[in-house]
Protein backbone atom coordinates (compact mmCIF):
# COMPACT_ATOMS: atom_id res chain seq x y z
CA UNK A 1 0.00 0.00 0.00
CA UNK A 2 2.74 2.69 0.98
CA UNK A 3 5.61 2.81 -1.08
CA UNK A 4 7.62 5.04 0.54
CA UNK A 5 8.95 3.09 3.58
CA UNK A 6 10.51 1.14 0.99
CA UNK A 7 13.17 -1.71 1.75
CA UNK A 8 16.16 1.12 1.61
CA UNK A 9 14.53 2.98 4.31
CA UNK A 10 13.63 0.53 6.60
CA UNK A 11 16.96 -1.47 6.23
CA UNK A 12 18.65 1.60 7.31
CA UNK A 13 16.19 2.26 9.90
CA UNK A 14 16.13 -1.20 11.40
CA UNK A 15 19.13 -2.43 10.78
CA UNK A 16 21.49 0.79 10.90
CA UNK A 17 25.22 0.26 9.47
CA UNK A 18 26.39 3.16 11.96
CA UNK A 19 23.84 3.49 14.96
CA UNK A 20 25.36 3.75 18.32
CA UNK A 21 28.32 5.22 20.34
CA UNK A 22 31.75 6.01 18.71
CA UNK A 23 34.87 6.05 20.64
CA UNK A 24 37.33 8.39 19.99
CA UNK A 25 35.35 10.97 17.99
CA UNK A 26 36.84 14.10 18.13
CA UNK A 27 34.10 15.90 16.35
CA UNK A 28 30.15 15.64 18.18
CA UNK A 29 27.27 17.48 17.34
CA UNK A 30 23.76 17.18 18.33
CA UNK A 31 20.89 18.82 16.28
CA UNK A 32 17.40 19.01 16.97
CA UNK A 33 13.89 19.48 15.04
CA UNK A 34 11.63 20.75 17.97
CA UNK A 35 8.40 20.85 15.90
CA UNK A 36 8.36 17.47 15.47
CA UNK A 37 10.58 15.68 17.76
CA UNK A 38 13.52 14.48 16.07
CA UNK A 39 16.95 14.47 18.17
CA UNK A 40 20.37 13.68 16.61
CA UNK A 41 23.86 12.99 18.16
CA UNK A 42 26.42 12.87 15.56
CA UNK A 43 30.00 11.69 16.04
CA UNK A 44 32.54 11.66 13.89
CA UNK A 45 36.21 11.00 13.87
CA UNK A 46 38.48 12.87 11.98
CA UNK A 47 42.32 12.70 10.59
CA UNK A 48 43.95 14.93 8.46
CA UNK A 49 40.79 16.50 6.94
CA UNK A 50 39.23 13.11 6.34
CA UNK A 51 36.37 11.62 8.18
CA UNK A 52 37.61 8.05 9.54
CA UNK A 53 34.69 6.61 11.24
CA UNK A 54 31.31 8.30 12.30
CA UNK A 55 27.97 7.15 14.16
CA UNK A 56 24.88 8.50 15.31
CA UNK A 57 22.54 7.93 18.20
CA UNK A 58 18.59 9.79 18.85
CA UNK A 59 15.11 9.52 18.84
CA UNK A 60 13.91 10.59 15.37
CA UNK A 61 11.51 9.41 13.39
CA UNK A 62 12.60 6.79 10.75
CA UNK A 63 13.51 9.29 7.86
CA UNK A 64 15.73 11.02 9.99
CA UNK A 65 17.26 7.80 11.49
CA UNK A 66 17.80 6.11 7.59
CA UNK A 67 18.65 9.34 6.42
CA UNK A 68 21.46 9.60 8.82
CA UNK A 69 22.59 6.36 8.37
CA UNK A 70 22.76 6.67 4.40
CA UNK A 71 24.76 9.68 4.94
CA UNK A 72 27.16 8.11 7.44
CA UNK A 73 27.31 5.01 5.21
CA UNK A 74 28.19 7.67 1.99
CA UNK A 75 31.16 10.48 4.27
CA UNK A 76 32.96 7.89 6.09
CA UNK A 77 35.81 7.52 4.04
CA UNK A 78 35.76 11.08 2.05
CA UNK A 79 37.35 14.28 2.71
CA UNK A 80 35.68 17.09 4.44
CA UNK A 81 35.24 19.15 1.32
CA UNK A 82 33.80 16.30 -0.44
CA UNK A 83 31.48 15.87 2.71
CA UNK A 84 30.40 19.33 2.10
CA UNK A 85 29.63 18.38 -1.32
CA UNK A 86 27.77 15.75 -0.98
CA UNK A 87 25.96 17.56 1.71
CA UNK A 88 24.59 20.60 -0.79
CA UNK A 89 24.02 17.92 -3.69
CA UNK A 90 21.67 16.28 -0.93
CA UNK A 91 20.17 19.79 -0.01
CA UNK A 92 19.08 20.38 -3.86
CA UNK A 93 17.70 16.84 -4.09
CA UNK A 94 15.36 17.43 -1.04
CA UNK A 95 14.57 20.53 -2.56
CA UNK A 96 13.68 19.03 -6.30
CA UNK A 97 16.56 20.65 -8.13
CA UNK A 98 18.93 17.78 -8.50
CA UNK A 99 20.21 16.48 -11.89
CA UNK A 100 20.44 12.85 -12.57
CA UNK A 101 23.70 12.75 -12.17
CA UNK A 102 23.92 14.46 -8.66
CA UNK A 103 21.91 11.72 -7.89
CA UNK A 104 24.42 9.13 -8.81
CA UNK A 105 26.85 10.64 -6.39
CA UNK A 106 23.82 9.84 -3.14
CA UNK A 107 24.07 6.14 -3.95
CA UNK A 108 21.63 5.07 -2.16
CA UNK A 109 20.49 8.39 0.23
CA UNK A 110 18.59 9.40 -3.46
CA UNK A 111 15.87 7.04 -2.54
CA UNK A 112 14.90 9.63 -0.38
CA UNK A 113 14.11 12.19 -3.48
CA UNK A 114 10.29 11.33 -2.90
CA UNK A 115 11.16 13.59 0.09
CA UNK A 116 10.99 16.57 -2.42
CA UNK A 117 7.22 16.17 -2.63
CA UNK A 118 6.31 16.33 1.20
CA UNK A 119 7.25 19.47 2.72
CA UNK A 120 6.84 18.08 6.19
CA UNK A 121 9.54 15.54 6.10
CA UNK A 122 12.26 17.46 4.75
CA UNK A 123 13.33 18.68 7.94
CA UNK A 124 13.63 15.15 8.81
CA UNK A 125 15.75 13.54 6.05
CA UNK A 126 18.05 17.11 6.23
CA UNK A 127 18.43 16.70 9.86
CA UNK A 128 21.52 14.71 9.90
CA UNK A 129 23.26 16.34 6.77
CA UNK A 130 22.84 19.99 8.85
CA UNK A 131 24.02 18.07 12.13
CA UNK A 132 27.02 17.53 9.77
CA UNK A 133 27.32 20.53 8.04
CA UNK A 134 27.50 22.26 11.78
CA UNK A 135 30.27 19.83 12.45
CA UNK A 136 32.37 20.20 10.13
CA UNK A 137 32.13 24.17 9.94
CA UNK A 138 32.96 24.34 13.30
CA UNK A 139 35.29 21.71 13.43
CA UNK A 140 37.61 23.31 10.75
CA UNK A 141 37.66 26.88 12.45
CA UNK A 142 38.33 25.42 16.03
CA UNK A 143 40.56 22.49 14.92
CA UNK A 144 44.65 22.86 14.21
CA UNK A 145 45.07 22.84 10.62
CA UNK A 146 46.61 19.23 9.75
CA UNK B 1 -31.35 7.93 3.59
CA UNK B 2 -30.41 7.53 7.40
CA UNK B 3 -29.64 10.42 9.03
CA UNK B 4 -26.42 10.64 9.00
CA UNK B 5 -25.91 10.03 5.29
CA UNK B 6 -28.26 12.98 4.86
CA UNK B 7 -25.80 14.99 7.22
CA UNK B 8 -22.92 13.64 4.94
CA UNK B 9 -24.41 15.37 1.85
CA UNK B 10 -24.47 18.59 3.63
CA UNK B 11 -20.41 18.69 3.74
CA UNK B 12 -18.87 19.41 0.08
CA UNK B 13 -15.88 17.92 2.15
CA UNK B 14 -16.88 14.52 1.41
CA UNK B 15 -17.74 14.30 -2.39
CA UNK B 16 -14.91 16.29 -3.21
CA UNK B 17 -12.31 13.87 -1.17
CA UNK B 18 -14.75 10.36 -1.65
CA UNK B 19 -12.89 7.53 0.35
CA UNK B 20 -10.54 9.91 2.14
CA UNK B 21 -11.44 9.71 6.28
CA UNK B 22 -11.11 12.50 7.91
CA UNK B 23 -10.07 12.27 11.63
CA UNK B 24 -8.89 15.80 12.60
CA UNK B 25 -11.59 17.65 14.06
CA UNK B 26 -9.44 18.61 16.92
CA UNK B 27 -7.79 20.46 14.79
CA UNK B 28 -10.11 21.81 12.56
CA UNK B 29 -13.66 20.73 12.02
CA UNK B 30 -15.19 20.63 8.90
CA UNK B 31 -17.86 23.26 7.51
CA UNK B 32 -21.49 22.34 6.11
CA UNK B 33 -22.31 24.02 2.88
CA UNK B 34 -25.25 25.71 5.07
CA UNK B 35 -23.04 27.26 7.75
CA UNK B 36 -20.39 28.79 4.85
CA UNK B 37 -23.55 29.90 2.86
CA UNK B 38 -24.77 32.36 6.05
CA UNK B 39 -21.31 33.97 5.89
CA UNK B 40 -21.03 34.15 2.11
CA UNK B 41 -24.38 35.38 1.48
CA UNK B 42 -23.43 38.20 3.69
CA UNK B 43 -20.55 39.44 1.99
CA UNK B 44 -22.16 38.89 -1.49
CA UNK B 45 -25.75 40.49 -0.71
CA UNK B 46 -26.18 42.56 2.30
CA UNK B 47 -22.27 43.69 2.83
CA UNK B 48 -22.42 46.88 5.08
CA UNK B 49 -20.32 48.01 8.33
CA UNK B 50 -22.22 47.47 11.25
CA UNK B 51 -22.87 50.63 13.68
CA UNK B 52 -21.38 53.52 12.15
CA UNK B 53 -23.86 53.78 9.35
CA UNK B 54 -27.20 55.61 9.86
CA UNK B 55 -28.67 53.73 6.08
CA UNK B 56 -30.85 50.81 6.11
CA UNK B 57 -27.95 48.51 4.97
CA UNK B 58 -25.65 49.22 8.00
CA UNK B 59 -28.86 48.77 10.36
CA UNK B 60 -29.39 45.35 8.65
CA UNK B 61 -25.64 44.71 9.25
CA UNK B 62 -25.63 45.53 12.62
CA UNK B 63 -28.90 43.38 13.37
CA UNK B 64 -27.46 40.44 11.44
CA UNK B 65 -23.87 40.80 13.97
CA UNK B 66 -26.41 41.48 17.28
CA UNK B 67 -28.72 38.56 15.51
CA UNK B 68 -25.51 36.18 15.38
CA UNK B 69 -24.55 37.01 19.51
CA UNK B 70 -28.01 36.36 20.50
CA UNK B 71 -27.48 33.00 19.24
CA UNK B 72 -24.52 32.51 20.83
CA UNK B 73 -25.47 33.83 24.20
CA UNK B 74 -28.44 31.40 24.06
CA UNK B 75 -25.93 28.42 22.85
CA UNK B 76 -24.27 29.11 26.32
CA UNK B 77 -26.73 29.82 28.44
CA UNK B 78 -25.03 33.37 29.22
CA UNK B 79 -27.07 35.51 31.37
CA UNK B 80 -26.08 38.89 28.78
CA UNK B 81 -25.75 39.51 25.00
CA UNK B 82 -22.81 41.76 27.10
CA UNK B 83 -20.96 38.96 28.43
CA UNK B 84 -20.09 37.18 24.74
CA UNK B 85 -17.14 39.04 23.56
CA UNK B 86 -16.50 38.32 19.64
CA UNK B 87 -12.78 37.13 19.24
CA UNK B 88 -10.55 35.98 16.06
CA UNK B 89 -10.80 32.17 18.38
CA UNK B 90 -9.42 30.87 21.64
CA UNK B 91 -5.67 32.13 21.42
CA UNK B 92 -6.83 35.43 20.94
CA UNK B 93 -9.31 35.28 23.56
CA UNK B 94 -6.37 34.18 26.29
CA UNK B 95 -4.27 36.62 24.92
CA UNK B 96 -6.24 39.45 25.09
CA UNK B 97 -7.79 38.44 28.55
CA UNK B 98 -4.49 37.94 30.02
CA UNK B 99 -3.37 41.38 28.79
CA UNK B 100 -6.47 42.83 29.80
CA UNK B 101 -5.81 41.48 33.43
CA UNK B 102 -2.10 42.98 33.68
CA UNK B 103 -3.26 45.41 36.56
CA UNK B 104 -5.16 43.00 38.63
CA UNK B 105 -2.29 41.12 38.63
CA UNK B 106 0.39 41.86 41.48
CA UNK B 107 3.87 41.26 42.68
CA UNK B 108 3.69 37.79 44.85
CA UNK B 109 0.45 36.22 43.13
CA UNK B 110 0.21 33.06 41.65
CA UNK B 111 -1.07 31.63 38.60
CA UNK B 112 -2.07 28.11 38.44
CA UNK B 113 -2.06 26.23 35.07
CA UNK B 114 -3.06 23.22 34.45
CA UNK B 115 0.16 20.89 33.33
CA UNK B 116 -1.94 19.56 29.94
CA UNK B 117 -2.86 22.85 29.05
CA UNK B 118 -2.94 23.61 25.62
CA UNK B 119 0.08 26.54 25.20
CA UNK B 120 -2.89 28.97 24.33
CA UNK B 121 -3.79 28.49 27.85
CA UNK B 122 -0.64 28.46 29.06
CA UNK B 123 1.61 31.09 27.79
CA UNK B 124 -0.09 34.26 27.88
CA UNK B 125 -0.40 33.42 31.84
CA UNK B 126 3.54 32.83 32.26
CA UNK B 127 4.54 36.00 30.01
CA UNK B 128 1.55 37.81 32.70
CA UNK B 129 3.43 36.41 35.47
CA UNK B 130 6.67 37.51 34.14
CA UNK B 131 5.87 41.11 33.12
CA UNK B 132 3.61 41.61 37.08
CA UNK B 133 6.94 39.76 39.12
CA UNK B 134 4.15 36.74 39.86
CA UNK B 135 4.64 32.98 39.93
CA UNK B 136 3.09 30.16 38.04
CA UNK B 137 2.31 26.45 39.38
CA UNK B 138 1.04 23.97 37.58
CA UNK B 139 -1.96 21.63 38.75
CA UNK B 140 -1.16 17.70 38.21
CA UNK B 141 -4.08 15.87 36.10
CA UNK B 142 -4.52 12.65 37.88
CA UNK B 143 -3.83 8.97 36.34
CA UNK B 144 -6.55 8.82 34.74
CA UNK B 145 -5.56 12.32 32.44
CA UNK B 146 -8.43 14.33 34.55
CA UNK B 147 -8.14 17.99 36.92
CA UNK B 148 -9.50 16.62 40.63
CA UNK B 149 -11.03 19.18 42.46
CA UNK B 150 -9.95 17.39 45.49
CA UNK B 151 -6.20 17.49 44.19
CA UNK B 152 -6.88 21.38 43.52
CA UNK B 153 -8.16 22.38 47.08
CA UNK B 154 -4.66 21.00 48.18
CA UNK B 155 -3.11 22.76 45.44
CA UNK B 156 -4.22 26.02 46.01
CA UNK B 157 -2.57 28.45 48.03
CA UNK B 158 -3.61 32.02 49.84
CA UNK B 159 -1.43 34.34 46.46
CA UNK B 160 -3.75 31.91 43.83
CA UNK B 161 -5.35 34.55 42.11
CA UNK B 162 -6.17 32.77 38.46
CA UNK B 163 -6.83 28.79 37.74
CA UNK B 164 -6.12 28.47 34.21
CA UNK B 165 -7.95 24.90 32.97
CA UNK B 166 -9.28 23.25 29.86
CA UNK B 167 -12.99 21.99 30.28
CA UNK B 168 -11.83 18.70 27.95
CA UNK B 169 -8.26 17.96 27.29
CA UNK B 170 -6.82 18.39 23.60
CA UNK B 171 -4.95 15.21 23.92
CA UNK B 172 -6.46 13.29 26.31
CA UNK B 173 -10.11 13.81 25.56
CA UNK B 174 -11.02 13.65 29.06
CA UNK B 175 -13.87 15.52 30.60
CA UNK B 176 -12.97 17.46 33.92
CA UNK B 177 -16.07 18.64 36.07
CA UNK B 178 -15.48 22.22 35.42
CA UNK B 179 -18.80 23.18 37.86
CA UNK B 180 -16.63 21.36 40.76
CA UNK B 181 -13.33 22.66 39.54
CA UNK B 182 -14.99 26.15 39.65
CA UNK B 183 -16.62 25.44 42.79
CA UNK B 184 -13.29 24.84 44.64
CA UNK B 185 -11.81 27.71 43.02
CA UNK B 186 -14.77 30.31 44.12
CA UNK B 187 -14.67 29.20 47.77
CA UNK B 188 -10.70 30.25 47.46
CA UNK B 189 -11.21 33.67 45.72
CA UNK B 190 -9.42 32.36 42.71
CA UNK B 191 -10.69 33.31 39.50
CA UNK B 192 -11.29 30.40 36.72
CA UNK B 193 -10.22 31.17 32.77
CA UNK B 194 -11.68 27.81 31.27
CA UNK B 195 -10.95 26.41 27.79
CA UNK B 196 -13.65 25.11 26.09
CA UNK B 197 -11.81 24.64 22.58
CA UNK B 198 -12.10 20.84 22.88
CA UNK B 199 -16.06 21.36 24.58
CA UNK B 200 -17.92 23.82 22.91
CA UNK B 201 -18.13 21.45 19.66
CA UNK B 202 -19.42 17.93 21.72
CA UNK B 203 -21.57 19.67 24.04
CA UNK B 204 -23.63 22.66 25.13
CA UNK B 205 -22.16 24.72 26.96
CA UNK B 206 -24.13 26.07 30.12
CA UNK B 207 -21.54 29.10 31.48
CA UNK B 208 -24.34 29.64 34.55
CA UNK B 209 -24.29 26.17 35.74
CA UNK B 210 -20.13 25.94 35.02
CA UNK B 211 -20.19 28.83 37.23
CA UNK B 212 -16.64 30.14 35.22
CA UNK B 213 -15.61 33.51 34.88
CA UNK B 214 -14.14 33.36 31.44
CA UNK B 215 -14.24 31.16 29.11
CA UNK B 216 -12.87 30.93 25.52
CA UNK B 217 -13.36 28.83 22.29
CA UNK B 218 -12.94 28.93 18.66
CA UNK B 219 -15.39 28.92 15.91
CA UNK B 220 -13.82 26.74 13.58
CA UNK B 221 -13.18 24.25 15.37
CA UNK B 222 -17.38 24.11 15.88
CA UNK B 223 -17.77 23.93 12.27
CA UNK B 224 -17.64 27.28 11.04
CA UNK B 225 -15.43 29.57 9.48
CA UNK B 226 -11.81 30.28 10.53
CA UNK B 227 -10.88 33.85 11.71
CA UNK B 228 -13.84 33.73 14.83
CA UNK B 229 -14.66 33.08 18.03
CA UNK B 230 -15.94 34.09 21.28
CA UNK B 231 -14.71 35.18 24.84
CA UNK B 232 -17.21 34.61 27.51
CA UNK B 233 -16.69 36.89 30.94
CA UNK B 234 -19.44 37.05 33.45
CA UNK B 235 -20.44 40.52 33.80
CA UNK B 236 -19.51 41.00 36.76
CA UNK B 237 -15.61 40.44 35.49
CA UNK B 238 -16.14 41.90 32.15
CA UNK B 239 -17.57 45.57 33.38
CA UNK B 240 -14.42 45.81 35.54
CA UNK B 241 -11.98 44.74 32.82
CA UNK B 242 -10.24 47.48 30.73
CA UNK B 243 -10.98 47.53 26.76
CA UNK B 244 -9.02 44.75 24.86
CA UNK B 245 -7.78 46.41 22.10
CA UNK B 246 -8.39 50.27 21.47
CA UNK B 247 -9.61 51.82 18.14
CA UNK B 248 -12.75 52.63 16.06
CA UNK B 249 -16.02 51.07 17.05
CA UNK B 250 -15.42 50.75 21.12
CA UNK B 251 -15.24 54.85 21.90
CA UNK B 252 -18.37 56.85 22.02
CA UNK B 253 -16.62 59.86 21.75
CA UNK B 254 -12.72 60.88 21.79
CA UNK B 255 -11.16 64.35 22.47
CA UNK B 256 -7.51 65.16 21.85
CA UNK B 257 -6.73 63.81 25.67
CA UNK B 258 -9.80 62.46 26.89
CA UNK B 259 -11.99 59.11 25.76
CA UNK B 260 -15.08 57.78 26.59
CA UNK B 261 -15.30 54.48 25.57
CA UNK B 262 -18.59 52.28 24.55
CA UNK B 263 -20.91 50.24 26.91
CA UNK B 264 -20.20 46.41 27.01
CA UNK B 265 -20.01 44.63 24.86
CA UNK B 266 -18.84 46.72 21.91
CA UNK B 267 -16.06 48.28 24.05
CA UNK B 268 -14.10 45.02 23.70
CA UNK B 269 -14.26 44.87 20.06
CA UNK B 270 -12.32 47.10 18.24
CA UNK B 271 -12.46 47.44 14.62
CA UNK B 272 -14.61 46.66 12.02
CA UNK B 273 -15.72 43.35 13.13
CA UNK B 274 -15.57 39.99 11.41
CA UNK B 275 -19.55 39.71 10.74
CA UNK B 276 -19.23 37.24 8.38
CA UNK B 277 -17.55 34.73 10.43
CA UNK B 278 -20.06 35.50 13.55
CA UNK B 279 -22.88 34.93 10.80
CA UNK B 280 -21.40 31.35 10.38
CA UNK B 281 -20.40 30.33 14.10
CA UNK B 282 -24.25 31.25 14.34
CA UNK B 283 -25.30 28.92 11.60
CA UNK B 284 -22.57 26.27 13.11
CA UNK B 285 -24.89 26.50 16.86
CA UNK B 286 -28.03 26.64 14.72
CA UNK B 287 -27.05 23.50 12.62
CA UNK B 288 -26.13 21.62 15.95
CA UNK B 289 -29.45 22.74 17.62
CA UNK B 290 -31.45 21.44 14.24
CA UNK B 291 -29.21 18.49 14.47
CA UNK B 292 -30.50 17.47 17.85
CA UNK B 293 -27.62 17.31 20.66
CA UNK B 294 -29.13 14.62 22.58
CA UNK B 295 -28.81 12.65 19.03
CA UNK B 296 -25.21 14.54 18.32
CA UNK B 297 -23.94 13.37 21.95
CA UNK B 298 -25.13 9.98 21.89
CA UNK B 299 -23.24 9.29 18.24
CA UNK B 300 -20.33 10.94 19.47
CA UNK B 301 -20.12 8.84 22.52
CA UNK B 302 -20.80 5.49 21.38
CA UNK B 303 -18.42 6.70 17.65
CA UNK B 304 -15.62 7.63 20.93
CA UNK B 305 -16.37 4.27 22.41
CA UNK B 306 -15.51 2.25 19.57
CA UNK B 307 -12.27 4.74 18.68
CA UNK B 308 -11.04 4.38 22.14
CA UNK B 309 -11.98 0.19 22.25
CA UNK B 310 -10.36 -0.20 19.33
CA UNK B 311 -6.98 1.77 19.60
CA UNK B 312 -6.52 0.15 23.31
CA UNK B 313 -7.00 -3.33 21.79
CA UNK B 314 -4.29 -3.27 19.14
CA UNK B 315 -1.23 -4.63 20.43
CA UNK B 316 2.01 -2.14 21.10
CA UNK B 317 -0.12 0.73 21.01
CA UNK B 318 -1.09 2.87 23.90
CA UNK B 319 -3.76 4.92 24.25
CA UNK B 320 -3.14 8.19 26.11
CA UNK B 321 -5.74 9.06 29.15
CA UNK B 322 -7.91 6.19 30.46
CA UNK B 323 -10.35 4.57 28.81
CA UNK B 324 -13.16 5.09 30.47
CA UNK B 325 -16.84 7.50 30.44
CA UNK B 326 -15.26 10.74 30.88
CA UNK B 327 -13.38 10.64 26.93
CA UNK B 328 -14.92 13.01 24.39
CA UNK B 329 -13.94 12.82 20.84
CA UNK B 330 -10.67 12.41 21.24
CA UNK B 331 -7.98 9.60 20.88
CA UNK B 332 -4.24 10.18 21.42
CA UNK B 333 -1.60 7.23 21.56
CA UNK B 334 1.75 6.23 20.95
CA UNK B 335 2.73 3.14 18.49
CA UNK B 336 5.56 1.15 20.14
CA UNK B 337 8.96 2.13 18.16
CA UNK B 338 7.36 3.94 15.36
CA UNK B 339 7.83 7.55 15.65
CA UNK B 340 4.61 9.60 15.49
CA UNK B 341 5.62 11.16 12.38
CA UNK B 342 6.09 7.81 10.64
CA UNK B 343 2.82 6.36 11.85
CA UNK B 344 0.44 10.02 10.49
CA UNK B 345 2.38 9.75 6.85
CA UNK B 346 1.84 5.35 6.58
CA UNK B 347 -1.80 6.64 7.78
CA UNK B 348 -2.00 9.11 5.05
CA UNK B 349 -1.11 6.32 2.85
CA UNK B 350 -4.11 4.49 4.06
CA UNK B 351 -6.14 7.50 3.49
CA UNK B 352 -6.31 8.43 6.90
CA UNK B 353 -6.02 12.12 7.96
CA UNK B 354 -4.52 12.15 12.08
CA UNK B 355 -2.20 14.19 13.57
CA UNK B 356 1.53 13.53 14.82
CA UNK B 357 3.31 15.85 17.16
CA UNK B 358 2.72 17.61 20.70
CA UNK B 359 -0.42 19.26 19.83
CA UNK B 360 0.80 22.47 21.49
CA UNK B 361 0.93 20.87 24.82
CA UNK B 362 4.45 20.50 25.28
CA UNK B 363 4.16 20.89 28.91
CA UNK B 364 2.29 17.43 29.19
CA UNK B 365 4.23 15.65 26.62
CA UNK B 366 7.24 16.19 29.11
CA UNK B 367 5.46 14.94 31.54
CA UNK B 368 4.37 11.89 29.92
CA UNK B 369 7.65 11.33 28.90
CA UNK B 370 6.95 11.11 25.36
CA UNK B 371 8.60 13.06 22.68
CA UNK B 372 5.05 13.45 20.86
CA UNK B 373 2.13 11.27 19.94
CA UNK B 374 -0.54 10.46 17.49
CA UNK B 375 -4.03 11.94 17.70
CA UNK B 376 -7.74 10.53 15.94
CA UNK B 377 -10.35 12.73 16.56
CA UNK B 378 -13.71 12.90 15.44
CA UNK B 379 -17.53 14.74 15.34
CA UNK B 380 -20.83 13.65 14.44
CA UNK B 381 -20.25 13.39 10.73
CA UNK B 382 -17.57 10.47 10.83
CA UNK B 383 -19.58 6.69 10.59
CA UNK B 384 -18.63 3.71 12.51
CA UNK B 385 -17.15 1.82 9.30
CA UNK B 386 -14.30 5.11 9.49
CA UNK B 387 -13.74 4.22 12.69
CA UNK B 388 -12.88 0.56 11.82
CA UNK B 389 -11.35 1.71 8.36
CA UNK B 390 -8.97 3.85 10.95
CA UNK B 391 -8.37 0.99 13.25
CA UNK B 392 -7.23 -1.72 10.15
CA UNK B 393 -4.94 0.66 9.00
CA UNK B 394 -3.53 1.22 12.28
CA UNK B 395 -2.88 -2.59 12.52
CA UNK B 396 -0.73 -2.68 9.93
CA UNK B 397 1.51 0.32 10.73
CA UNK B 398 4.24 -1.72 12.34
CA UNK B 399 4.54 -4.30 9.72
CA UNK B 400 4.58 -1.55 7.07
CA UNK B 401 7.53 -0.53 9.33
CA UNK B 402 9.53 -3.91 9.02
CA UNK B 403 8.53 -4.85 12.81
Amino acid sequence: MNSFYNEILTEHHLRSNHRGDLTPANLIRCGVNPSCGDDLTLRLQTENGVITDGAFTGDGCAISRASADMMLDLVIGKTREEALALSETFHNMILGRAEEADEEALEEAACLRDISHMPSRVKCAMLAWRTLNEALKEGEASSPTA
Amino acid sequence: MAKIDDVRAGYGFFARHPGRIYLDSAATSLCSDAVLRAGLEFDAFRRASPYRGLYEESVEATDAYEGARETVRSALNARFAEEIVFTRGATEGFNLLAHSLRDWVKAGDEILIGEAEHHSNMLPWRELAKARNASVRYLPAGEDGRYDPETLKKELRENTRILCVTHVSNVLGQVNDLAALCAVAHQNGVLVVADAAQSAPHRPLDVQALGVDYLCFSGHKCGSAMGIGVLYGRLEQLEALPPLLYGGEMVDYVEEWDAQFAPLPRRMEAGTVNVSGALTLAAAFEHMAALDWAWITSREQALTKRLADGVSSIPHVRLLGANGPHREAIAAFTVEDVHPHDVAQIMDAHGVCIRAGHHCAQVLHRRLGLPGSNRASLMFYNTEAEIDAFLEALSSVRKEMGL
